[in-house]
């Protein structure tokens, strides 16, 4: 019983500084998360009221399956990406920029407070999140008459398992870079341009690769578990002047979450080795 | 003019903006002509109430049921159907237009139509011929026919067009220019083989049957619905449809003689019908169980309180501040 209380206590002491870290993070990020928020609900509002609403020849899609796939698009290539990116861009290369990382003996084991951090920033962007998905899911209920299914959940699960991915790619460039505003500029340019532009590479010079690398690629599982049947075959092949693109539509869901938790796992292993070696 | 005085006329000016624009755009009116259309982006509601098939047998018909008029399950009591508006346009309507819309809604009218073309009959011919144009809104709905379990993800019919026509004395016009242009093809001889072909689908259409057929096509109605109703009974001079409130009555004959009641709601298109026998009882019945739109309050409800509550914090903040520190 004494053991078991020792241990609890040691629990309790270990995780403390990481719940202190967590709480002061979510204080002090709440503005970005109204900001955020807000700006997720004018976006579905401009999206889902004034394009069809305002506009009566605008016409609504044919089903609620395509129109909440139009709106979870905008949220995996733009929401979480530039979201992911102000909030974790910070994370590690602040603590260097503001030379609190160099403190040699602090009151707070380092890892437990990127870790705090880190989770308060997920928090706050599932919240983003959140939002986002309420707000389409009432429009969608609004034009529709059809209330939140499973499916429209498990694109939220999916939408979360994207976030890991795409906030400890940006962890992972916060651990070396030397500023914030680098960290921001150099990921939305990863995130944007590179995986875009590899993308395409793939789509000419290798048509019949499954471009699985790509983070973007595999967030297209949002929207595309959304379709009753999942897409089979998943790709469209176009063909111009004698030559076939294979342009591909969505990974399996199996294939999809791996690549996004290999992207978590390794970003973040990457992130604390370059964080403790930094520390030297 | 004041700094303070500015910025209180510009926060005035923005929540009126917003305001209207609130106000209007979730229920647009398309136009503003002596009717006016009100269509609603959203989704309607119907369910099969009352369903009495002996009946239904014994005054409306033995060889058909409610499922042949509007198909799916809609002889099975407690069957529900949607409509989802998707939108509407303006638009001029002129008589080839009505005619396909109208009068060759068949399928087998292909035929038809392409001997018609051969022989003098074309769009353009017709159209010169009889050059009444009919200004309208048209909507465009997606329709879920009756099911007794849950609604499919995809909708049964293609498109389903509501027509609101701006002025309802069009309806009498456009009937008298398919009956002067049935007439003429009755009279014409398009050979041994295609007058078998083309003239069952030119007979001549009496107002009752007139309205019989577009009540169950695309007959939406104009606002103030129950003016509309009433001028378009009256003009159409039909003699067996009447009119009460924002009810269209039309009295038919089957095995027996029976009376369908067709009301019309605030969007103009039908949220009730309801088949009765001579003693009035109801045989037949779905109405409208509820649309969406009150889901906008909700939406409307929710920024608004998530604003409210986003501005008491930061006042409750503003304010602990100053107690703290001044």
């Amino acid at each position: 019983m004494e053991k078991m209380e020792h241990a609890m206590e040691g629990f309790y002491l270990e995780v403390k500084p990481i719940a202190h870290a967590y709480v002061f993070e979510l204080k002090q990020q709440w503005k970005k998360f109204v900001g955020f928020s807000a700006f997720s609900v004018l976006i579905v509002f401009l999206m889902s009221y004034v394009m069809y609403a305002v506009v009566p020849s605008s016409l609504l899609p044919d089903t609620q399956t395509e129109y909440l796939n139009n709106g979870l698009t905008f949220l995996s290539m733009f929401i979480i990406v530039f979201a992911a990116c102000f909030f974790f861009s910070g994370i590690i290369c602040s603590e260097y920029d503001k030379k609190t990382g160099y403190i040699i003996f602090p009151k707070i084991n380092k890892f437990k407070l990127i870790l705090g951090k880190y989770l308060g920033n997920l928090t706050l962007i599932i919240g983003v999140v959140s939002v986002y998905y309420i707000a389409l899911g009432l429009f969608c209920w609004y034009y529709y008459g059809v209330s939140v299914n499973l499916l429209f959940l498990a694109s939220f699960a999916i939408a979360i398992v994207y976030i890991l991915a795409v906030s400890s790619f940006v962890t992972l460039f916060s651990s070396f870079m030397k500023t914030v505003n680098m960290t921001i500029i150099s990921t939305i340019l990863i995130l944007f341009i590179g995986f875009q532009t590899a993308d395409q590479l793939v789509t000419v010079f290798l048509p019949d690769f499954e471009p699985v690398y790509s983070m973007q690629f595999a967030s297209n599982l949002i929207s595309s578990i959304l379709e009753q049947p999942f897409p089979n075959p998943r790709y469209n092949d176009m063909e111009i002047m004698d030559f076939t693109f294979r342009m591909w539509i969505t990974p399996t869901i199996e294939t999809g979450i791996t690549v996004l938790l290999i992207y978590m796992a390794s970003s973040l292993l990457i992130a604390s080795f370059i964080f403790k070696r930094r520390q030297l | 003019m004041t700094r303070r005085s500015r910025g209180l006329k510009i926060r005035i000016l923005s929540v009126v903006t917003i305001s209207m624009l609130f106000i209007t755009a979730f229920s647009t009116v398309a136009k503003a002509t002596t009717y006016y259309s009100t269509f609603t982006k959203g989704t309607e509601f119907f369910q099969v109430t009352t369903y009495n098939e002996v009946d239904w047998q014994t005054t409306v018909s033995t060889d058909y049921n409610p499922s042949d008029w509007f198909g799916g399950e809609a002889s099975i009591t407690g069957a529900q159907s949607k409509f989802t508006t998707m939108g509407w346009t303006s638009a001029t309507w002129e008589t080839y237009d009505f005619l396909l819309s109208f009068f060759l809604t068949n399928s087998s009218a292909a035929n038809a139509l392409i001997i018609l073309d051969q022989n003098g009959y074309n769009e353009t011919e017709i159209n010169n011929k009889y050059n009444n144009t009919c200004p309208l809104t048209s909507g465009m709905r997606s329709e879920w026919y009756f099911v007794s379990g849950g609604f499919n993800e995809s909708h049964n019919s293609a498109i389903d067009m509501p027509l609101i026509l701006d002025n309802p004395a069009n309806y009498k016009k456009i009937l008298d220019d398919y009956n002067n242009l049935a007439h003429e093809i009755q009279l014409d001889d398009f050979g041994i083989i295609f007058n078998p072909i083309v003239k069952p689908f030119f007979q001549n259409m009496t107002a009752d049957d007139f309205l019989w057929q577009i009540a169950f096509n695309d007959l939406a109605m104009g606002t103030p619905i129950s003016t509309y109703i009433q001028e378009l009974v009256d003009t159409l001079g039909c003699e067996n449809a009447s009119y009460s409130g924002n009810t269209l009555i039309i009295e038919r004959t089957g095995e027996s003689n029976y009376t369908v009641e067709m009301t019309y709601g605030a969007q103009g298109t039908l949220i009730s019908f309801v088949v009765k026998d001579p003693a009035g009882t109801i045989i037949y019945q779905f109405i409208s169980i509820g649309n969406t739109n009150w889901i906008v309050y909700i939406i409307v409800g929710l920024i608004i309180g998530f604003f409210s509550v986003l501005i008491a914090f930061l006042l409750y903040k503003k304010r602990r501040f100053n107690k703290k520190y001044r």
